[in-house]
């Protein structure tokens, strides 16, 4: 008989209080995976947007909260293709529009060379070159049921679907492309871009580049060169990372409270039996461990437990038309790392005083218990 | 060869409101076997917590196997190595099996799983209880359940066997098995035996009584 057999043991005397209390912590514990997975799949999404295609990296408009909401006007756009170190700069137009159930269908409207730098690859047919016409990313033709030939109502009018495309990426692949133009016109945006597809010349320093134009147009403009960037432009991400973190927080709290509740209480049942424990030659710390590691079990257990609660929720989930347009959950093993850091922190802030109490208890005293 | 030697043993509870135990002296020598007896209330389950390491002396000293206790820190691991217990109820867990149950002092131990193992079984063999090994207790008689925890005492080879009513909770068939058993380690092995006991019978086998009475030693009486 080891600890680490009798621990499992002694968890279990009391399955209904150890489930219930494992299900309190692993409840808090999926809610840090769900929007944990959904965080980091809006971050990866937004990412793809910029290391889809060939273009370095994108410009957008400097203290835009969103990137919907971003514009950037065709003179800055002009102004940033006249500089140093910049080969091609192709303006992007991203609207949103209802299609059946989905109130976040995803329009971008492109040139034709901002289709080469975004990385659009024709699967089927081509893409557009004229009002009217519209091409759907690979998920979009998939989810809408639409193909070339087709006809799809996007912004309340009729176009012909005369292409299907493939970027590789979550956002691009369920959203339809238009000329540019043609998203302008439904927009009322003539004039102005939600962003600039960026390509830099073979010899420009990237960095230097970046920082050149952040400078430059400072307080207008603003330059996003991987996904880690993307909340200079976009809160999205972080304010769900934000949600994410207070949710921690809470569920270390609440989780605790659960925690020590149980562990308490177990150790007040065993008053005898541990006060036997030291009778026979149980040090003060092996006591302590046997009632920190069935605290500690618990909260691996609600890791396992709140795992599945939160597949449970982000599999419908990503599979909405509503929320495909954006993002695919992205599991990542950090991700995991932390939700079983918080079930540690959980486990060991309830389980260190009901552990202490355990192992200061008086042998005498704890023999008479009743 | 005293094993167990006390001076002029005081112990308070309450801030000195209740004196359990009022200036025992008092020697039991190695491979003795010593009924402790008296009324309720007398002090023999605080003498027995002394005489343990359980506890220690408000004032007085307790000296067991050479061992001054004031000078121990770590009273754990001396009765891990000086001491087994044996209560009136069992207080074995009830989600152990017998074989487990006997281990437990040896959890933490740095004993080997082979030798903890090996060392169990033998002991519940000894016990007579080789067909019920992986029995819970709650499939145990009263007296198996006793013989477990008999089992379970002598697990790290004690010096000294305390037994704080071992037959109180037992019907007397039992209660002779019982006491039959540590009568036979007791010679057997050499380990010294010290019952608190109610029963006139189980003292009667004792090769020395002890009376306490108010807290103090009322008189020694060894056996015929």
């Amino acid at each position: 008989m080891t600890l680490a057999e009798l621990i499992p043991k002694n968890v279990l005397r009391h399955r209904t209080r150890t489930l219930l209390t494992l299900l309190g912590i692993s409840i808090g514990i999926a809610t840090i995976i769900a929007l944990g997975a959904v965080a980091d799949g809006l971050k990866e999404s937004f990412g793809g947007v910029i290391q889809s295609g060939e273009a370095d990296f994108l410009v957008t408009q400097a203290g835009a909260s969103d990137m919907m909401i971003s514009r950037v006007g065709e003179s800055r756009a002009q102004q940033v293709a006249r500089l140093d170190g910049v080969d091609t700069v192709e303006g992007v137009g991203l609207a949103v529009t209802r299609y059946e159930n989905n109130p976040y269908f995803i329009v971008l409207g492109v040139t034709q060379e901002g289709m080469r730098l975004g990385g659009f690859s024709v699967t089927d047919g081509a893409l557009p070159v004229r009002d009217g016409e519209v091409a759907l990313g690979k998920l979009a033709a998939n989810s809408t049921n639409k193909g070339v030939g087709d006809s799809i109502e996007l912004f309340g009018e009729e176009h012909e679907v005369v292409g299907v495309y493939e970027t590789g990426e979550q956002m691009q692949d369920s959203s339809a492309t238009m000329t540019l133009a043609t998203v302008q016109r439904h927009t009322d945006t003539k004039g102005s871009v939600t962003m600039l597809f960026v390509d830099a010349a073979a010899d420009a320093d990237i960095e230097e580049l970046t920082a050149r134009i952040d400078r430059e147009f400072a307080g207008e403009l603003v330059t996003i060169k991987n996904a880690d960037e993307i909340s200079r432009v976009d809160q999205g991400a972080e304010i769900i990372d934000a949600a994410s973190w207070m949710i921690s927080a809470l569920a270390i709290v609440i989780g605790g409270i659960g925690v020590m509740n149980t562990m308490i209480v177990s150790v007040f049942d065993r008053t005898r039996e541990i006060g036997v424990l030291k009778a026979v030659g149980w040090r003060r710390r092996t006591v302590l461990a046997m009632i920190l590691g069935e605290a500690v079990l618990i909260g691996l257990g609600a890791v396992v437990v709140g795992s599945g609660l939160a597949m449970l929720v982000l599999v419908p989930l990503s599979n909405a038309d509503v929320v495909q347009s954006f993002l695919s959950p992205a599991y990542s093993l950090s991700l995991w790392a932390r939700a079983g850091l918080v079930a540690l922190i959980v486990s060991v802030v309830g389980g260190l005083y009901p552990a202490w109490h355990a192992a200061n208890l008086s042998p005498v005293e704890a023999l008479r218990y009743e | 060869m005293p094993i167990i030697e006390t001076y002029d043993v005081v112990k308070h509870f309450d801030d000195g409101a209740i004196r359990a135990l009022d200036g025992v002296t008092l020697q039991v020598d190695e491979g003795e076997f010593v009924a402790i007896v008296g009324p309720s209330g007398s002090g023999k389950s605080t003498l027995l917590n002394m005489l343990g390491a359980l506890d220690t002396p408000t004032s007085g000293r307790v000296v067991i196997d050479g061992v001054d206790l004031a000078r121990e820190r770590d009273l754990a691991s001396f009765r891990r190595r000086t001491v087994g217990f044996v209560f009136q109820l069992h207080n074995l867990i009830p989600t152990l099996s017998a074989m487990e149950n006997v281990q437990i002092p040896l959890v933490d131990s740095g004993v080997s799983r082979r030798d903890r193992v090996s060392t169990a079984r033998g002991l519940l063999e000894r016990v007579g209880l080789s067909e019920r090994l992986d029995n819970l207790p709650t499939k145990l008689s009263g007296g198996e359940r006793q013989r477990v925890a008999i089992a379970r005492a002598l697990v790290h080879r004690p010096r000294v066997l305390i037994a704080d009513e071992p037959t109180g909770a037992v019907d007397s068939e039992n209660s002779a098995r019982i006491m039959e058993l540590l009568r036979e380690i007791n010679r057997e092995t050499g380990m010294t035996l010290i019952v608190v006991t109610h029963d006139a019978q189980v003292a009667a086998e004792a090769d020395r009584v002890v009376r306490v009475l108010d807290g103090r030693i009322a008189d020694h009486e060894e056996a015929a």
